[in-house]
């Protein structure tokens, strides 16, 4: 089954070209990692699977179906997404934050992993009572990657996840990474860190001006 | 030389004696506090003239004392005077900031609007009020807590003092003979006549507003100019109320002497500012600085004050333009 | 700081809130000329009493949704220019003859409050994001624009009615009355409707556009739903008091410190303390120097503007200018 398909895919915004002709496909089950230098168009490709751009021109579906035709919470159940930077929400504490992955998704509860179970797994159970302005870059990192793991979505976009975190919490990513794909759930990622994935990921694409190597 | 000097200002001394005398009750008493006209000492005369409340005398009848047990808020323009005149003071239990009486009574209104709570607080059974009493929260609030509320009309001209001062004494319980005899002292001296006719235009100015208009007819103090014997320039030249203040309205009128209230005056910062306004400069009135300065309260009340304010402005209208 | 709220919190708090209430609530009912009349007790003083509790609770409330729709503290309806053009509609409104404390002239202010308010989110936002700076700027410049027509309106309204420049850019519950009362409440009870049932989605809207947007939130649909009542909250209430201002900004900015950032607590701690907030700025425009009463803009002003600037310091410092 695919988790996601991209047909022609094409973005232009301020007379710049983006993302140019690209086609792929994400199977489920799979981690699929996209590398490139800076602004060869990698974050905007991981944007626009995850619908959280416009194309300019081009088909993108996901779990079979046009990302169009998903109203937002919809949306929300079947795809998670993590930009480069989540400021904000400073004032809230960790289990909060981490809470909001499961408010408009509703699926039934007793499937999901409760906050605690998520927090451990990242290493956050002795700050979950902290508000996110008295965490590290890290430590705020591993919050919101709780946070969407929470959503428990079948596909997740990961934009340089890996950024600010240390070699621990690479680690417990990757497991958390790991499992999810032993699930049947696929993970789209932005990294710099090609030696991870040439160990981890299924595939890897390559960005270079907009247009994809697959590997 | 001595001589003829003499003569003239005995001349002076008998023309002003005649006109005091002919408008004074003889029972009341002026003080004239205001300093710069002199009386018998010399014919020497400044500009620009204030005419404080404080030397306007009342104007006084003998009208008996009213007995019913009313109590009497008045509120509309100058209406605590009248009423008191009418022999209602002791019935009175409040007032507007426009009146003087001659008991001591709270007054209940600042910039012109109503303190509701000291209002209702009066209890009043009567309340005078007139067409700029306000605001209707306040009307309203006395309606409601009994008082009959009675409007008492306004007054734009000497003629029109009948009306309002028999309303008044209808409201207050006052009989008609009372109100005629009073009506009469407050119009007595409307045949002021005045040599000069001096011409006379009425401004009215709000600084902070950036509003300066000259009075035409009906503003009420074209009444007034006419009685002293004047000639009021915005109704000569057929305007109708007010109208905006512009160099080429106020040159046209040419007036001699320019009416202003005090207030207003303070408001565009005394006479070097009312001289800054366009056009002031160029009269007669502003070359010579000839402003007659009136206290807002006592202008256009048309109350009891109202015969010693046409009289003092008949003087100054007089020796200020010899 | 800490984070959830300790049950002690809570209790200080409210408990703190409905003493003052209560305080405050019996002095301004029983402060003035006549003290115990009944019949100027509840004629006068009950329905001031109560229009400030209204007007308080409504502006605190609108000052919650703000902080929380624009992420950014120093949002309040006084300074993104929604008073000030409630204040201008009201005045339009009047000058053209339709009567104080009415529905009408209150859905008029709404109506103008709605379009200044669409003015300066539109200047300020760009694909969804709203710049904060922009936006208090921008609220600036309509509130000057709005006071400058309420400055000709003024003239044309009967001078006896007692609503000059001054009434409305500064506020007086002077010539509060029943009806005035009757004439804001259904708009506000609306606004706090609306705000109710948007409260739980506000706290994500604090990751941003874009991450609450990814997690399900119709971010559009909520910023639309409370831009609508924060509008009814406000503009109402200046049409029948004039604009108060700061209140939005001090309360919940006051109430976050101590019961947290969670919205669903901050709403309606936010209306009780705005009430009780306002209903204090009233009776000390009537006490501090008594019989002459001053505007209870200038109170809230006074206490308010220091805490604008200390907020704003404290934005500067952090760096923390948060904008999605």
């Amino acid at each position: 089954m695919t988790a996601v398909s991209v047909t022609d895919l094409h973005l232009r915004t301020a007379g710049v070209t983006r993302v140019e002709a690209v086609n792929a496909e994400v199977p489920a089950g799979s981690v699929v990692a996209i590398v490139g230098a800076n602004g060869s168009g990698k974050s905007s490709l991981l944007d626009l699977m995850a619908g959280m751009t416009e194309p300019t021109g081009g088909l993108i579906t996901l779990s079979g179906q046009p990302l169009t035709t998903y109203s937002p919470w919809e949306l929300a159940r079947q795809r998670a997404w993590l930009g480069q930077t989540t400021p904000g929400a400073g004032d809230y504490p960790v289990h909060e934050v981490i809470g909001w992955g499961r408010s408009k998704t509703n699926n039934d509860n007793a499937s999901r992993p409760p906050v605690e179970n998520l927090a451990a797994a990242l290493g956050l159970s002795d700050l979950l009572d902290a508000p996110l302005r008295r965490l590290s870059g890290g430590e705020r990192q591993r919050t919101h990657l709780a946070r969407i793991w929470l959503q428990d979505a079948p596909v997740t976009f990961l934009d340089e996840p890996d950024a600010s975190l240390d070699t621990q919490g690479r680690q417990l990513l990757s497991h958390l990474i790991d499992e999810k794909r032993a699930r049947g759930h696929a993970i789209v990622i932005v990294t710099h860190d090609r030696g991870w994935a040439a160990r981890a990921a299924d595939q890897i694409w390559v960005m270079d001006h907009g247009v994809l190597t697959e590997q | 030389m001595h001589r003829a000097a003499v003569v003239i200002v005995a001349a002076c001394a008998l023309g002003l004696s005649s006109c005091v005398s002919q408008t004074n009750q003889p029972s009341s008493e002026t003080n004239p506090t205001e300093l710069t006209v002199p009386r018998e000492d010399s014919p020497r005369f400044t500009w620009p003239v204030t005419i404080e409340t404080d030397e306007l005398s009342v104007a006084e009848v003998d009208v008996p004392i009213l007995e019913n047990n009313g109590r009497v808020l008045a509120l509309a323009v100058g209406s605590g005077e009248v009423a008191d005149l009418l022999g209602a003071g002791n019935q009175l239990v409040g007032k507007d900031e426009t009146s003087s009486t001659s008991r001591e009574v709270p007054t209940v209104t600042q910039a012109h609007q109503i303190d509701i709570e000291q209002a209702v607080s009066l209890r009043p059974t009567v309340v005078l009020v007139d067409d700029l009493t306000g605001p209707p929260e306040a009307i309203d609030a006395l309606s409601a807590s009994g008082a009959k509320i009675i409007n008492i009309p306004s007054v734009w001209t000497l003629n029109d003092i009948n009306d309002r001062v028999s309303a008044i004494a209808d409201a207050i319980g006052a009989s008609a003979e009372s109100a005629r005899e009073l009506s009469a002292a407050l119009t007595q001296n409307t045949e002021v006549s005045n040599s000069a006719s001096p011409r006379v235009a009425f401004l009215y100015l709000r600084g902070p507003s950036a509003i300066y208009l000259l009075g035409g007819e009906s503003t009420g103090a074209d009444a007034l100019i006419e009685a002293a014997g004047g000639i009021d320039v915005g109704a000569e030249l057929g305007y109708d109320g007010f109208v905006p203040l512009t160099a080429e309205a106020i040159i046209e009128a040419d007036p001699e002497v320019l009416l202003v209230m005090k207030d207003g005056l303070e408001s565009v910062g005394g006479i070097d500012g009312l001289l800054e306004l366009p056009g002031v400069e160029q009269t007669r009135a502003g070359e010579n600085r000839r402003v007659v300065v009136v206290e807002d309260q006592v202008l256009l009340s048309f109350g009891a004050r109202t015969p010693a304010l046409i009289s003092r402005l008949a003087e100054v209208f007089t020796e200020g333009l010899t | 700081m800490t984070t959830a709220p300790s049950t002690l919190r809570l209790i200080v708090v409210f408990g703190g809130v409905t003493t003052a209430f209560i305080l405050i609530g019996a002095m301004s009912l029983a402060f003035g000329y006549a003290s115990f009349d009944p019949q100027i007790v509840w004629d006068i003083r009950a329905p001031r009493l109560a229009l400030t509790l209204l007007v308080g609770a409504g502006l605190a409330v609108a000052g919650v949704l703000l902080q929380a729709v624009f992420h950014n503290p120093l949002a309040a309806p006084s300074i993104i220019g929604v008073s000030a053009s409630g204040a201008a509609g009201a005045s339009i409104g009047a000058a053209l003859g339709v009567s104080f404390n009415s529905v009408l002239l209150a859905g008029m202010g709404a109506l103008v409050a709605g379009g200044g308010l669409a003015l300066v989110r539109a200047v300020a936002t760009r694909h969804g994001r709203t710049d904060a700076t922009a936006l208090l700027l921008g609220g600036v410049a309509v509130s000057f624009f709005a006071l400058a027509i309420v400055l000709i309106a003024t003239p044309f309204v009967d001078r006896a009615a007692g609503r000059s420049f001054s009434f409305w850019a500064n506020g007086s519950f002077a010539l509060a009355t029943w009806s005035g009362v009757l004439a804001v409440l259904p708009y506000l009870l609306v606004g706090f409707a609306i705000a109710i049932a948007f409260v739980r989605d506000l706290d994500p809207l604090s990751l941003g556009t874009s991450a609450a947007q990814a997690m399900g939130f119709p971010v559009g649909r909520i910023t639309g739903w409370a831009l609508v009542a924060v509008v009814l909250l406000v503009a109402p209430a200046v049409t029948v008091v004039g604009v108060v201002s700061f209140v939005g900004l001090v309360v919940p900015h006051a109430l976050r410190q101590v019961i947290g950032p969670r919205n669903s607590l901050l709403l309606p701690a936010s209306a009780l303390a705005g009430g009780v907030l306002v209903a204090a700025a009233d009776l000390i425009a009537r006490v501090v120097l008594a019989p002459v009463e001053i505007p209870v803009g200038a109170v809230t002003a006074v206490a308010g503007a220091p805490v604008f600037l200390l907020l704003l310091r404290r934005m500067v410092r952090d760096r923390a200018v948060i904008t999605r």
